[in-house]
């Protein structure tokens, strides 16, 4: 599960722009399990899946 | 994979055997260094390269008031940290993120400690990489490096024997300490274990 206030500390790992936008698509007690989260600045697109926000730089 | 990206980068079945070889691995060269580390004031930590989760949990144990964020390439490794560390999952001090040294996806000032065990000899750029660490540190902050390797004419023949097949690079400990300076880190200090070879070095961010 990902803490919805994990947002707080989250950076974008391309352009460091900070927060970045959290959208959920499915959530459990609270924390989301599935989603994205958004970068306003370069456009970037993260995924979350089975709890865990991909944050891997774009190649 | 073949055996050599599984170490670098554990992935898959074939991964999370490999991770937990490491975990068990590591274990008394972690303990060996818990000795030597106060963690008393450590609050909020990443844990860099956190593969199966075996030094954080040891940490954790130890540290039990504190925050944990496991960083790591791989989504196995990952979900294996949050099963390692149910119980630090479960009461909400565990998140887990996948993602790069090279670029950590955090903002400036997130962490009053970078813990980083048995990985800095397979990141990219160990003087840029370790500058990340320094950025996502506040001031007051840590970085520990746990290692079971350093490069000297007393490990070398060992170190060479390891390094075949990987792209790992082993510093001095001086190499070490110049480099985590360089990387805006200060008073850099460092405890050796002579028999096995393992050190433990602590950098502090230079402010309050």
């Amino acid at each position: 599960m990902m803490r919805k206030d994990l947002v707080a500390i989250l950076a974008c790992p391309a352009c460091k722009h900070h927060p970045l936008e959290l959208q959920v698509e499915r959530e459990e007690a609270g924390d989301v399990m599935e989603g994205r989260l958004l970068c306003p600045g370069c456009k970037a697109v993260y995924i979350i899946e089975d709890g865990i926000p991909n944050l891997l730089p774009p190649e | 994979m073949n055996f050599h990206s599984q170490v670098r980068r554990p992935a898959g079945v074939q991964g999370i055997m490999m991770a937990r070889r490491m975990n068990a691995n590591h274990r008394g060269m972690m303990e060996w260094a818990l000795e030597h580390l106060d963690v008393s004031s450590i609050s909020n930590v990443l844990d860099v390269g956190c593969g199966g989760g075996g030094p954080m949990s040891q940490l954790s144990r130890k540290a039990s008031h504190a925050r944990f964020t496991g960083l790591d390439l791989s989504g196995d490794m990952l979900r294996m940290t949050g099963k390692v560390n149910a119980s630090v999952l479960k009461k909400g001090m565990l998140d887990r993120v996948r993602g790069s040294v090279s670029s950590l996806p955090f903002r400036d000032g997130s962490f009053d400690t970078v813990f980083a065990c048995e990985t800095t000899y397979f990141w990219p750029d160990l003087r840029e990489n370790l500058r990340e660490c320094r950025r996502v540190l506040a001031d007051g902050g840590r970085m520990i490096l746990v290692q079971e390797a350093w490069d000297s004419p007393k490990w070398r023949e060992r170190n060479e024997s390891w390094q075949k097949g990987f792209k790992m690079r082993f510093c001095s400990l001086e190499e070490y300490g110049s480099l985590l300076g360089e990387a805006g880190f200060a008073d850099v200090s460092t405890v050796t274990e002579e028999e096995q070879g393992w050190f433990v070095t602590v950098a502090g961010t230079g402010g309050n």
